[in-house]
C-alpha cells in the first residue's frame, strides 16, 4: 500500500553506520497500533488542514512525535485521542510556518471543526463500508476514482485525456463521492447499498 | 441548512473543489462563511474529507488496473441530474464481488500482513534501530513525496486575483512546546482541564468563568470570560486576541511576562496588571500595582516609543495605537478581579477561587478598587453543621473583626442551602478620611454575617471541601491589625442588604462573609 509511509519506512532497514539508539519501549502493540491508525489520523489532519499536501507533512512529523512521546502513552487510554492531540498539536504548530494565506480555515473555525470529530465514531466500518460500496458502484465510476486517486491525476489531466472540461469531470467525482457517502451511511444503518 | 437547502448543495460544491484543489479565495472565503454558521455543514465537511481521505488510502490497495482513461468518455457525455445521478450497478451481489475478485486487497489483508511482518520480524531492538532509522530517514522520503507529488494546477473556476502564497520559513518546530499550564478554573467552559499543559500556538476561547493560565516562568494571567488567547512559543507571554485578562507577576523569572494584543504590547517590570481588548475599539491597560511598559506591538519598552505606567495608571489605545482620551474609557473594567488580586499574596491555585461578583454594590465612597464581593467558589452549598454568625436580624451591629464578637449572634443550621460571599475593605490609606460607607444588595435574604475569625472556621468546615474557602492560611495578613473605631455592618430591614461603616484607615483588609439564602434548584 503506497500510503502507508510510516509502516514502509519502518520496514525498510538503517542506513549504515547510523547509530542505534536503545529500545524506546514502544511495544508490537504500539507499533501495530499505529501502523492501523494512519488511516483516520490522515483523514483528521486533512481535515483539519484542507490541503492534501500539508497533511502529508502533518502526518509525517506527528508520526514522529508520537514515536518520541511513546513513553508517554498509558495503554488501556483511548490511543486514538491521544494520536488526535498530538495531531492537533502538529496542525496548529505547522500553521505557524505557513503563510496565513495559505490557510483555509482561522484558529477559531479550526476548532469547531475539531469538536465535530468523535473518537469512538466506527471509523474502521466506514471504511469497511466504503470498500464494500467501491465495489458496487459502476466499472467506469471505480475507473474513474482509480484515475483520480490511485494514478493520482488532477481533474484538469483527466479532463485533458478525455477532451472533457475539468468541470465536467469534478462534477461527476463529485456526484460519485456524495454516492459513496450516501451508500456508506446506509450500510452503517443496516441498509444496503 | 435543510437537506434541500441550496445552501449544502453550494457546500458540495466548494468541498468539491477544495479537494481537487482548485478552491479560489473568494470561494474559500465562501466555505469558512459556511463552515462558520451551520454546525450541519461541518460535520459534511468532515465526512466528505474523511472519504476523500479514505479513497487516497483505499487506492493503495486497489491492485487491478484501471481501464484506459478513454473507457470514461460515456460516463462524462451524460449530464446527470443530481437526483438521477447512480453510479452503482443494478442487482450486485457484493458477497460475490468480493469473492470473485482476486485482486481486491482489503484493509485487513494490509493489516494482515503488516501484523505478520510486525510479529516475525519486530524485535524491541530492531523496533529501535528502525525507530532511528524511520527518524533519519523521515526527512528524505518527506523531501521526495514533496518532490515528486503531483501539480494539481486544475482550475474550474477561474480566479485571476489568485496568487501563489509565499512559503514563510520559519524555525521548525520539532514537537509540542508547553509553554503554560492551565492552573485553575472557575465556572469556565472551553475544551480545557485544569492541570493541562497549554502548548504554543494553541488558540482558545473561554466562553464562560474565569480561568487560571502559569507561564513556564510563573506569570500568572486571568482571564475573564468572554476572552480568545493564544500561546506563543515565548515561555513568558501570551496573545490576547478579545476580552479581559489580569496578570500577576511575582517571581523573578516572571518579570517581563507579555501580553502582546492586536494593537499593543504590554510588558511586565514586577506587578499586576489588567489587560482589555475590544476588536473593534483598541486596548486599554491598567496598573494595580508596580509598573508595566506599554506600547505598539514590537515597541514596548524600547524607550521613547513606549509609556510606563504606575499603580493607579492606565492608558487606552485605539487600533491604530493612538492614545484614547481618558473620558472615553471605560471605569474600572476589570472589576472585582483586580480588587480582590491586590489584596491576595498567593495568587497561584487561589485567584480562580473568586467568582463574578453577583451581588450589586448599590453605592460606595469607598476608594476605587478597595471594596469587592466575591461568590465562594463552590457556593451554593448545603452546609453540613451549624455556623454560627454575627448578624442574623436586621438592625446595626458593630464589628470588631479581630478581638470580640458582635452584640448579637445567631446559628444558620446544618442543611441549609446557601450561598456564601466573601466582602473585602481594604485599606484607603487616607488619613484624612479614615471611615468608608458602602450598600450592598444580595439576591437573596441575608442569613447571616461573619466576622469572627473562629466562625469564619467553622463555616469553613460547615461548607465542607477545605478548599471551598477563599484563602489559605497564609491569608492572615489581609485581617486587620485591630482599630480604634468599630466597623458598622447594617442589616436592611428586607434583608437583603448590608451598609457598611467601617473604618479603613488600618494596612490590612477587613473580610466578612455573609450567607444568603440559596434558591433551591
Amino acid at each position: 500500500m503506497p500510503i502507508d509511509p510510516f509502516l514502509g519506512r519502518l520496514l525498510q532497514p538503517p542506513p549504515l553506520g547510523s547509530a542505534v539508539s536503545e529500545p524506546l519501549g514502544q511495544s508490537d502493540a504500539f507499533v501495530v497500533q499505529i501502523t492501523t491508525c494512519q488511516s483516520r489520523l490522515y483523514a483528521y489532519i486533512l481535515t483539519l488542514t484542507g490541503d492534501r499536501e500539508q497533511a502529508r507533512e502533518v502526518l509525517q512529523e506527528t508520526n514522529l512525535v508520537i514515536w518520541r512521546k511513546a513513553e508517554d502513552f498509558e495503554p488501556g487510554t483511548n490511543f486514538i485521542a491521544w494520536v488526535f492531540q498530538i495531531a492537533r498539536f502538529q496542525v496548529m504548530a505547522h500553521r505557524q510556518k505557513i503563510a496565513r494565506d495559505r490557510l483555509v480555515f482561522d484558529d477559531e473555525l479550526l476548532t469547531g471543526i475539531t469538536d465535530i470529530f468523535d473518537e469512538n465514531d466506527p471509523y474502521d466500518d466506514r471504511q469497511e463500508a466504503l470498500s464494500d460500496c467501491i465495489h458496487a458502484i459502476t466499472p467506469n465510476h471505480r475507473n474513474l476514482l482509480n484515475i483520480r486517486y490511485r494514478d493520482g491525476l488532477s481533474v484538469k489531466e483527466i479532463a485533458q485525456q478525455l477532451s472533457k472540461s475539468p468541470n465536467a469531470v469534478a462534477k461527476v467525482l463529485h456526484r460519485t463521492r456524495l454516492a459513496l457517502m450516501k451508500c456508506i451511511e446506509q450500510k452503517l444503518s443496516g441498509g444496503g447499498a | 441548512m435543510t437537506h434541500d437547502d441550496p445552501k449544502k448543495a453550494e457546500l458540495g460544491v466548494l468541498v468539491a473543489a477544495m479537494v481537487e484543489g482548485v478552491l479560489s479565495a473568494t470561494q474559500r472565503d465562501r466555505l469558512v462563511e459556511l463552515l462558520r454558521d451551520y454546525d450541519e455543514a461541518k460535520r459534511f465537511y468532515q465526512r466528505y474529507l474523511e472519504l476523500h481521505a479514505m479513497l487516497e488510502w483505499e487506492a493503495g490497495a486497489a491492485a487491478s488496473q484501471s481501464e484506459p482513461a478513454d473507457s470514461l468518455d460515456d460516463l462524462l457525455l451524460v449530464e446527470h441530474s443530481a437526483e438521477a445521478f447512480n453510479p452503482f450497478e443494478p442487482a450486485i451481489d457484493l458477497q460475490q464481488a468480493r469473492a470473485t475478485d482476486p485482486n481486491r486487497v482489503t484493509r485487513h489483508d494490509m493489516l494482515a500482513a503488516g501484523s505478520y511482518l510486525l510479529r516475525h520480524t519486530l524485535t524491541p531492538k530492531v523496533i529501535a534501530s528502525l525507530v532511528t532509522a524511520a527518524a533519519v530517514l523521515l526527512g528524505m522520503v518527506l523531501t521526495v513525496v514533496l518532490i515528486s507529488g503531483t501539480e494539481d494546477d486544475a482550475t474550474i473556476v477561474e480566479d485571476p486575483g489568485q496568487t501563489p502564497a509565499p512559503i514563510v520559513v520559519e524555525r521548525p518546530i520539532e514537537a509540542p512546546q508547553a509553554v503554560a499550564t492551565l492552573t485553575a478554573e472557575h465556572d469556565a467552559v472551553w475544551d480545557r482541564r485544569p492541570g493541562q499543559d497549554l502548548y504554543a500556538g494553541q488558540r482558545f476561547t473561554l466562553a464562560q468563568g474565569f480561568a487560571e493560565i502559569t507561564t513556564l516562568r510563573g506569570a500568572v494571567a486571568i482571564l475573564e470570560a468572554p476572552a480568545t488567547i493564544e500561546l506563543t512559543h515565548s515561555p513568558n507571554a501570551i496573545r490576547l486576541h478579545a476580552g479581559k485578562l489580569v496578570g500577576v507577576c511575582e517571581t523573578d523569572t516572571s518579570i517581563g511576562f507579555l501580553v502582546r494584543t492586536p494593537h499593543t504590547d504590554v510588558i511586565d517590570l514586577g506587578t499586576r496588571f489588567g489587560v482589555l481588548v475590544d476588536i473593534e475599539q483598541g486596548t486599554l491597560a491598567e496598573v494595580f500595582e508596580g509598573e508595566v511598559s506599554v506600547g505598539k506591538v514590537g515597541h514596548a519598552g524600547q524607550g521613547q516609543s513606549s509609556t510606563s505606567l504606575t499603580a493607579g495608571q492606565s492608558i487606552a489605545l485605539d487600533r491604530l495605537g493612538n492614545r484614547v482620551p481618558p473620558d472615553q474609557v471605560a471605569v474600572n473594567p476589570f472589576g472585582g478581579l483586580s480588587q480582590a488580586l491586590a489584596g491576595i499574596n498567593e495568587v497561584s491555585g487561589q485567584a480562580l477561587l473568586l467568582a463574578s461578583p453577583q451581588p450589586y454594590i448599590e453605592s460606595e465612597d469607598w476608594p476605587k478598587g478597595l471594596l469587592c464581593v466575591f461568590e465562594d467558589r463552590l457556593s451554593p452549598l448545603n452546609l453540613q453543621d451549624d455556623v454560627t454568625v454575627t448578624i442574623q436580624r436586621p438592625g446595626h451591629y458593630n464589628f470588631d473583626l479581630f478581638e470580640q464578637e458582635s452584640n448579637w449572634s445567631g446559628v444558620v443550621p446544618a442543611q441549609t442551602l446557601v450561598r456564601s460571599y466573601v466582602v473585602l475593605l481594604g485599606p484607603s490609606h487616607d488619613r484624612d478620611n479614615l471611615r468608608h460607607k458602602a450598600s450592598i444588595r444580595f439576591d437573596g435574604e441575608v442569613l447571616g454575617v461573619i466576622g469572627n475569625p473562629r466562625d469564619h472556621d467553622s463555616l469553613q468546615e460547615a461548607l465542607g471541601p477545605r478548599s471551598v474557602g477563599l484563602f489559605t492560611p497564609k491569608a492572615v495578613s489581609f485581617w486587620p491589625d485591630g482599630g480604634l473605631e468599630a466597623d458598622i455592618v447594617t442589616l436592611s430591614d428586607d434583608r437583603q442588604g448590608l451598609d457598611l461603616d467601617f473604618r479603613t484607615g488600618s494596612r490590612g483588609y477587613d473580610m466578612i462573609r455573609v450567607l444568603v439564602q440559596a434558591k433551591q434548584p
